[in-house]
C-alpha cells in the first residue's frame, strides 16, 4: 500500500516537474520572441529615422540652392536687366526714324517682357512670402502668379484657422502644392482650378479641385516609380517627410487630389 | 538756377550708371555722388549734402532700411527715396515706417523716377 502510494506520489510530482519544466520553456520562448520582435521594430524605427533625414537633408540642400538662384537672379541679373532698361530708354526717340523707333520700342517691350519672367522664376524657386505671412498667403500669391493666364478660373478657400508656429515647417507641404499646380497647368489643361483646406481635429486636409485631364492614384503610383516621374517623386518623399497622405480621385466633374497631413498648433 | 543734388547708393555698378542716364536726362538733375553701400554714403555726406538720396534697399555692410533712419536723424532736410527690387508690401510699408519720402521699383519707367524726384523735392 504504502509502495503504490510513493509510486503515485512520484508521478504525480514528476508531472508537476514537467508542466513546470515546459511552462518556463514556454515563458522563455514568448520573452525571447518578444525581445526580437522589439529589436525588430526598433530595427525598422531606426531605419525610417535614417531615411527621413537623408531626404531631410536632400530637401534641404534644395532648398538652400534654389533660394541661392532665386537671390542671384532676383538681385544680380534683375539689377542688369533694370539697367538695360535705363540705358535703352536713355536714347531720345524724338529723332529716330519710323523703323528705329519701332526697333527701339519693341526692345523696351522685350526688356520688360524679361524683367518680369525673371521675377516670376525667382519668386517660384524661392518666396520670402511663406516665411513672412505663412503658407496660405504663399499659396494665393503662387496661384495668383501662374494661374493667371493659363486658367481662367482659379480660386481658393483656405481654412484661416490654420497656423504653423514654425512657417519655415510648411515648406513641404507648400512645394507638393506648387508641383502638384505645375503639372495641372502643364499637363491637364483644366479651365477650372479650385483650392481649399480644412481643419478637423488633429489633421488637416487640403483638397485639390480641376476639370482637366488628370491622374487617378494607380497613375500616380506608377508615374511616381518611373524615372521621369521626378516631380511626383518629390511629391512622394515630402509627403512621406510630414507624414502627410496623398489620394488621387476622379469623379464625373473633374478630378481631385486630396493630402491629409497632421496637424497641431504646438511648436 | 541750381540743379537738384542727387545721390545714388546701389550696390550693383551697372545699375547706378543706368539710373545716373535716367536723372541727367532732365537737365535740372545732377547725380553728386556714388556709393555703393549705406555706411560709404554716410561717409560721404560729411563732405557734401545732396537734396536727394535714392538708395537701395538691399545692400551689404549698411542696408538701405539703417541708412535711411541715420539719415533722417542726421540730416532731417535730405530726402530719400528708396528704390527696391520687391514689391511686396511689407518692404513698402517698413520704408515709409524709416522715415524714406519715396518709393520706387527698379523696373520703373525713366518718366516715373524723373517724375517721383521733382514730387519729393516739393514735399
Amino acid at each position: 500500500m504504502n509502495e503504490v502510494a510513493s509510486i503515485k506520489y512520484f508521478v504525480a510530482l514528476g508531472i508537476t516537474i514537467m508542466v513546470l519544466l515546459f511552462s518556463s520553456f514556454l515563458l522563455a520562448l514568448v520573452f525571447s520572441q518578444k525581445k526580437k520582435n522589439k529589436y525588430q521594430e526598433n530595427l525598422r524605427k531606426l531605419k525610417e529615422e535614417q531615411q527621413n533625414q537623408l531626404i531631410e537633408a536632400a530637401i534641404r540642400s534644395e532648398e538652400t540652392e534654389r533660394h541661392r538662384i532665386a537671390e542671384t537672379l532676383h538681385d544680380e541679373v534683375g539689377a542688369i536687366l533694370s539697367s538695360a532698361k535705363l540705358h535703352l530708354l536713355g536714347v531720345k526717340g524724338d529723332n529716330l526714324s519710323e523703323k528705329d523707333k519701332k526697333l527701339y520700342e519693341k526692345g523696351g517691350s522685350l526688356l520688360n517682357d524679361v524683367i518680369k519672367r525673371v521675377r516670376g522664376i525667382s519668386h517660384n524657386l524661392h518666396s520670402n512670402i511663406l516665411k513672412e505671412f505663412g503658407f496660405n498667403e504663399a499659396v494665393r500669391h503662387f496661384l495668383q502668379q501662374v494661374a493667371g493666364s493659363n486658367i481662367d478660373d482659379a480660386t481658393t478657400d483656405l481654412d484661416d484657422n490654420y497656423q504653423n508656429p514654425n512657417p519655415d515647417n510648411d515648406i513641404s507641404l507648400y512645394r507638393t502644392v506648387q508641383e502638384l499646380i505645375n503639372n495641372i497647368i502643364k499637363y491637364a489643361s483644366a479651365q477650372q482650378l479650385h483650392i481649399s483646406s480644412f481643419i478637423k481635429g488633429d489633421k488637416m486636409e487640403l483638397i485639390i479641385y480641376h476639370n482637366g485631364n488628370g491622374i487617378d492614384q494607380q497613375q500616380f503610383e506608377e508615374l511616381s516609380f518611373k524615372k521621369e516621374g521626378l516631380g511626383l517623386k518629390n511629391i512622394r518623399n515630402r509627403l512621406l517627410l510630414i507624414k502627410g497622405l496623398i489620394n488621387f480621385t476622379k469623379d464625373n466633374d473633374g478630378y481631385r487630389i486630396h493630402i491629409t497631413i497632421p496637424y497641431s498648433t504646438k511648436p | 538756377m541750381n540743379k537738384i543734388k542727387i545721390a545714388i547708393a546701389d550696390d550693383y555698378e551697372v545699375f547706378r550708371e543706368g539710373l545716373i542716364i535716367t536723372l541727367e536726362m532732365d537737365d535740372t538733375i545732377e547725380v553728386i555722388m556714388e556709393a555703393d553701400n549705406g555706411e560709404s554714403l554716410l561717409a560721404k555726406m560729411e563732405h557734401a549734402l545732396p537734396d536727394i538720396v535714392i538708395m537701395d534697399f538691399k545692400m551689404p555692410v549698411m542696408d538701405g532700411m539703417k541708412a535711411t533712419r541715420l539719415i533722417k536723424q542726421q540730416y532731417p532736410d535730405v530726402k530719400v527715396i528708396v528704390i527696391s527690387m520687391y514689391e511686396d508690401e511689407k518692404f513698402i510699408t517698413s520704408f515709409h515706417e524709416c522715415g524714406a519720402d519715396g518709393y520706387l521699383l527698379k523696373n520703373a519707367e525713366p518718366d516715373e523716377i524723373r517724375e517721383l524726384v521733382h514730387e519729393v523735392l516739393a514735399k
